[in-house]
């Protein structure tokens, strides 16, 4: 192994926890399955066994979307390269945009330059600084910038390798189609949505990996994503 | 241009075994939904129809008139496939998922070589020591993965009479500092237990479980770089899991 592993690390822009602000559409729910039959005998105070299952939304929380999600026939998270899913990352602050602005492609340029240009295999996340409105007010989250569609096709023409913001959504509001996803997932560039922590990412360029559970046909799934940047 | 990390591996190698619909033993459903924005395509207003599908339908190549996307609803007991298990498993106050420390989740990994040991046989302190004079010392804040060769198993009816541990084993790894233990098998418990009893004293510790990896034979050293990065679900004790080492 020829990584430098005593490196001091500083961990940030992990995900946040599952949860919705729309439980109609992000259902995440956890039962405790009845004690098994090893519970017969008694069970000491404060111990349990616990079985528990989960029913959700394969968008619920922070999550990776791949191009099965909108393209028929295309690769699931079985198949999907592991490759794909981590690398440099750069993070592109843009906050204090007002609610529902149009990210135009000269701001997404000027953002890429001020964060020291990106190159191709780069992942790209987008800090609109919206997490903190996950919990505590769905509707302004619901109001999150986005790029445009030419920006969008920058990104996409510069090779990226995957896109990623903290926000719900990355399409202009009421658009019939979901064309910046298309854009992205045509050319197998995973999209994550409701990204958290973007902030903490304070040096121009880390390493994100983002290693979904291998589900059979998945075309989304709910993960963890993390950043590492060394310390000085 | 801005100075690059530099991503030093050539090789990933996937420990987790694939999760499929209704193939788990357990509870383990994925069920797709298409979600039908034609409407949208005639009127902005038009509200997208989403209607339950069969996966056929939703991976044919001819693609029905219209615009879809597809998603999912799952549905599984959370000890399905390569899963991992923190404290609030056995202890009510014990940290849940969305608790479980990031340090913990990334770093190096022991393979301990314990291939020797027979099919519902008691792996013993002697057994570690063994296999520690292959690997080399167990560090603290080591991740210790045992592996007894048994994924090959997974799925028939032998994978259960897998080895199991002693408890003055799981006693000796908590004492060397261990952060997490794995194991290619589906218990570490012996067969008879009446109580979850070699797991608890590694969720005291705070050491989180995984069971079921796999391909750990396929790794070739006795150290590597592993990533364990479980879904942040809040008051959940146990999840499926991908992991993942970089050599």
């Amino acid at each position: 192994m020829n990584r430098k592993i005593e490196v001091k690390k500083l961990w940030v822009g992990d995900t946040r926890p599952l949860a919705s602000p729309n439980p109609e559409e992000r259902k995440v729910r956890v039962f405790e399955h009845p004690p098994d039959q090893r519970d017969t005998v008694p069970v000491p105070d404060g111990q349990y066994f616990l079985m528990s299952e989960i029913e959700l939304n394969t968008h619920a929380g922070t999550h990776i979307e791949i191009p099965y999600h909108c393209l028929k026939g295309r690769k699931d998270f079985i198949e999907f390269p592991l490759e794909r899913l981590c690398g440099p990352l750069v993070v592109l602050h843009m906050r204090g945009l007002p609610p529902y602005y149009e990210v135009s492609l000269e701001e997404m340029k000027k953002a890429c330059d001020l964060a020291g240009g990106i190159l191709r295999g780069d992942i790209v996340f987008c800090d609109f600084g919206y997490d903190s409105f996950f919990f505590e007010s769905p509707e302004e989250y619901m109001a999150n910038p986005y790029p445009s569609l030419k920006a969008v096709r920058w990104l996409v023409e510069s090779e990226i390798k995957m896109f990623g913001v903290d926000a719900g959504m990355i399409e202009r509001p009421k658009n019939p189609i979901h064309e910046n996803h298309l854009l992205f997932l045509e050319k197998d560039i995973p999209i994550i949505e409701n990204l958290a922590n973007l902030g903490q990412v304070k040096k121009d360029r880390a390493e994100v990996y983002a290693f979904p559970i291998a589900i059979k046909f998945a075309e989304s799934m709910p993960a963890r994503v993390v950043a590492i940047e060394e310390v000085d | 241009m801005g100075k690059r990390v530099k991503l030093e591996f050539t090789e990933i190698i996937d420990l987790s075994h694939t999760l499929v619909h209704e193939q788990e033993g357990r509870r383990f459903q994925v069920n797709p939904f298409l979600v039908d924005f034609t409407p949208r395509l005639i009127d902005v207003k038009g509200a997208p129809n989403v209607r339950p599908t069969t996966l056929e339908e939703a991976n044919r190549d001819a693609t029905p008139e219209g615009y879809y996307v597809l998603l999912h609803e799952l549905a599984f007991n959370t000890n399905a496939g390569t899963h991992i298990e923190v404290p609030r498993h056995c202890f009510k106050d014990g940290f849940d998922l969305s608790e479980f420390p990031l340090e913990n989740m990334v770093g190096e990994a022991v393979i301990l070589d314990l291939r020797g040991c027979k099919p519902q046989t008691e792996v013993a302190v002697h057994h570690l020591l063994e296999a520690e004079e292959g690997s080399g010392k167990i560090k603290s804040g080591d991740i210790v993965f045992c592996m007894f060769g048994h994924d090959r198993f997974y799925k028939t009816d032998h994978y259960k009479r897998c080895p199991y541990f002693a408890l003055e084993a799981i006693h000796w790894l908590v004492e060397r500092g261990i952060k997490v233990l794995g194991v290619d098998a589906p218990e570490i418990d012996a067969p008879n237990a009446i109580r979850p009893v070699n797991h608890l004293p590694l969720f005291q510790a705070n050491i989180p479980l995984i069971e079921n990896l796999k391909n750990l034979n396929k790794i070739g050293v006795s150290r590597v770089y592993v990533f364990i990065l479980p879904v942040k679900v809040k008051f959940l004790d146990a999840f499926p899991v991908r992991v993942i080492a970089l050599k």
